[in-house]
């Protein structure tokens, strides 16, 4: 059964929808900068692509009924991505049932630093002025779970089908993706609300990356030259805020109520690499597995992939192994570029982000370039990087997502019904 | 109506060795830790069910795997290793193996001294978390670093899928993992869950919110619990599967205290399939509106006995509903109804062919599937 997409919502940093959004990626400038609340914390230059200071403020002055903090930073960019989404597929007036599904990638539902003062002030003091005071619940602690971000918007649309909160590390996004395809696929559902969001450039966030390794350490005097998919000169990752929701639709229930079909899923894979946690394959030889089967689900040949919007989140081996991995199927054929060159990694919510950014580029059949990409790093294989933002004919892209402890997602998105 | 083959996993409980177990207990809430949580400022080891510490020595785990698991993953790990070895011995998972899981979130907490600041200023909080503590610390905040070590140590490679809210992610990964094997995504699957491990922050975050909900008083518990799903009958060797999954339904109730969302859709399913009523129910995720829910269930299921698992076991989040589907394939073995009033626990020999797992999600979510007995 063909799944299309009819809906696009998204909330990056300085960008409040995809049109915009792809239209300052299609210009070659970034959305990364020094990173000010890590400043405030004396850590200088860390990059990172977090929401710019009066974001935050737009959303509540947008969205009043989640303007408190009972729902998380994370949650309010779900909010406003779903919304737009929704409104974008001409869904306004639905009555949602059980025929509908909701699916959101999300890692952490991260509290603030002052609240978790609080509470961590609650550890060396006497037990009995640790139980919870009267004042304990403008703490908001139920934030600290994932699926509260969902919450405030089931409540919102009066949902009623099945609500699924994958947590699923880099991949969360995708896999939400995923899973929502397949139910429609099956003809469990007709429609999906899929996407993520996450909140990747809070400090505690940016603890994990940096005990990892896998934050960029070296230091550049413009932030934007940090995120450098595939360079020779690029040395880990950098975290970003971000959110994005895509409606995927039965093609046959999209036609019937004459929605305007932006793109199709074609086919999807999702693997277990069970390699090691902290590195895949030198040889890329688990992401290139992970591709194929996406290729064998939508019945291409590799030949017609047209352009790659690959995973490429900066790291040294990661980008290496996705190299060689894309060579060794594609060679040099598609056109390949790594988003996140421009937008940072937003961990879950990333894959939804690159897809819509696909949805976008198979509806201007334009490709978008990856930034800071001078040569490829040494033994690795010379791949079609783009760039500069170009006209290309697209009929099937392919997208990636490769998350840490080796769980891969691919999905070929396709401008016509297979 | 196309079914999936369970087979009976791993159930790590405080103070039992074995799921059947909690059959034969007479304690209202039997899971009563004997180890001493150090430092035990909350008063804790007398107000939750607490799992001794796992070195995974048992499973021959490699470097890596113990030094960036902490307690909860090991939980996992371990109930994921010891189903695998009881249901698959030796082999490896391969790409025809999926493997699907509820996770809590983790807190990373194992030693306080990582978040432990007198005097917290943002300057010091900052050199501490991210200069001081120990390598790889950020790998073990990780949700899904116990599904990576998992499928490493399995050589998993087929499909996954991980979920993560606190009280229904179990039922979510069952429910994922039950598709992929019906629609030949795999052709097995390794499906768990693990609650949360209950540490200070965790304790004080959760009680406000979930003692709304819960059983009075609530008594959270640590857990894992695993099953094996399978698309075919019987194992190569002729050993037949526990019981089947019938069904499931995932729905939203926008009245969330009252209601069993979409029961009827399911039912009329049954109906339709010319498929026996369930004669057991059990309720996981319990609520604090149980009475409700019994009355309301006997509306739907008027013969059905009912038995709420949280009461025996405490609150044990994502891991109940592995639990509960353990649990409903021992009652098949040994031919018994479970039935319940309050926290008293009544069993009566009864030949039982179907079970509804009615599990309750915090707001509103309900899942339910149906178990059945091996053909």
């Amino acid at each position: 059964m063909p799944v299309a997409v009819t809906g696009i919502g998204l909330f990056v940093s300085g960008h409040t929808d995809v049109d915009v959004l792809f239209n300052t990626l299609a210009a070659g400038r970034s959305v990364i900068r020094f990173d000010k609340l890590m400043q405030t914390l004396g850590v200088a230059r860390i990059a990172s692509g977090a929401l710019e200071e009066n974001q935050v403020e737009w959303l509540d002055q947008n969205y009043p009924g989640i303007s408190d903090d009972a729902t998380s930073i994370a949650g309010k960019m779900l909010f406003h991505s779903t919304i737009q989404a929704i409104r974008e597929a001409g869904l306004e007036d639905i009555d949602f049932t059980s025929r509908h599904g909701m699916f959101i990638g999300i890692n952490k539902n991260l509290i603030t630093l002052q609240q978790l003062y609080s509470m961590l002030a609650r550890y060396d003091i006497e037990a009995s002025r640790l139980m919870p005071q009267p004042h304990w619940q403008h703490q908001r602690p139920d934030l600290l779970r994932p699926d509260q971000a969902v919450e405030p918007l089931v409540k919102h649309l009066n949902f009623t089908g099945t609500v699924q909160v994958h947590g699923d590390a880099c991949v969360a996004g995708a896999a939400a993706i995923i899973s929502g395809y397949r139910r429609i696929v099956s003809g469990e559902i007709d429609m999906a609300i899929c996407g993520a969001t996450e909140q990747a450039s809070q400090p505690i966030m940016q603890l994990m990356f940096s005990q990892l390794g896998a934050l960029a350490q070296k230091s550049f005097d413009h932030a934007e030259l940090v995120s450098r998919a595939f360079d020779k000169d690029r040395n880990g990752c950098i975290l970003s805020d971000g959110s994005a929701v895509l409606i995927l639709e039965d093609a046959d229930h999209a036609r019937a109520r004459n929605a305007e079909v932006i793109a199709y899923i074609a086919g999807v894979s999702r693997c277990s690499e069970a390699v090691q946690i902290v590195s895949t394959l030198p040889s890329g030889e688990r992401y290139a597995q992970c591709m194929q089967m996406a290729l064998q689900d939508a019945g291409l040949a590799p030949g017609a992939i047209e352009h790659i919007n690959a995973h490429g989140t900066s790291t040294v081996l990661n980008d290496a192994a996705e190299s060689r991995a894309i060579y060794s199927i594609f060679n040099t054929k598609p056109s390949v570029t790594a988003t996140k060159s421009a937008l940072g990694h937003a961990l879950a919510a990333s894959g939804v982000v690159e897809l819509a950014l696909c949805a976008q580029s198979i509806k201007k059949q334009q490709v978008l370039p990856s930034l800071n990409f001078e040569e490829p790093g040494f033994q690795e294989p010379h791949l079609n990087i783009v760039h500069q933002s170009r006209p290309e004919p697209l009929n099937y892209i392919l997208s990636n997502s490769f998350g840490f402890g080796g769980e891969n997602c691919s999905i070929v998105m396709a401008r016509e019904q297979n | 109506m196309p079914v999936a083959f369970l087979r009976q996993g791993c159930s790590l409980l405080p103070g039992i060795k074995k799921i059947s177990e909690i059959l034969h207990t007479a304690e209202a809430i039997p899971i009563k830790t004997k180890t001493l949580a150090p430092d035990d400022t909350l008063g804790l080891t007398n107000r939750c069910g607490l799992l001794p510490p796992d070195d995974l020595d048992s499973l021959k785990v490699g470097r890596i795997i113990r030094k960036t698991s902490e307690q909860q993953s090991r939980w996992l790990i371990k109930a994921g290793c010891e189903t695998w070895q009881r249901l698959y011995g030796e082999q490896a998972g391969g790409t025809h193996t999926g493997l699907f899981a509820g996770l809590a979130t983790i807190a990373c907490d194992d030693d306080k001294h990582v978040y432990c600041f007198k005097n917290p200023k943002r300057k010091a909080i900052a050199a501490t978390l991210l200069r001081k503590t120990r390598p790889l610390a950020g790998l073990a905040l990780l949700n899904t670093t116990a599904c990576s070590h998992l499928a490493t140590q399995l050589q998993i490679t087929g499909p996954n899928a991980a979920f993560s809210p606190h009280a229904d992610a179990g039922a979510a990964a069952l429910t994922e993992a039950y598709f992929n094997v019906l629609e030949g995504n795999c052709a097995r699957a390794l499906c768990g869950a693990g609650s949360q491990k209950i540490t200070p922050l965790y304790f004080l975050a959760y009680e406000s919110l979930l003692k709304k909900f819960a059983a009075t008083p609530w008594f959270p518990t640590e857990s894992a619990a695993f099953i094996g799903i399978d698309s075919v009958y019987g194992t190569a060797d002729g050993i037949p599967p526990d019981g089947i999954l019938i069904d499931t339904l995932r729905a939203f109730g926008s009245e969330k205290k009252h209601r069993l969302p979409a029961i009827d859709k399911l039912l009329a399913r049954l109906r339709v399939n010319n498929r026996n009523l369930p004669e057991q129910v059990i309720h996981t995720g319990t609520v604090s509106y149980s009475d409700t829910l019994r009355v309301l269930t006997a509306s739907h299921l008027p013969t059905a006995n009912q038995f709420f698992i949280d009461t025996m076991t405490g609150y044990t989040g994502p891991a109940s509903v592995l639990l509960a589907v353990n649990l409903t394939l021992e009652i098949f073995k040994q031919g018994i109804a479970l039935d319940q009033h309050k926290t008293v626990k009544k069993i009566a020999q009864a030949p039982q062919t179907s079970a509804l797992i009615i599990a309750q999600g915090l707001e509103g979510q309900v899942n339910y599937l149906l178990v059945g007995k091996a053909p």
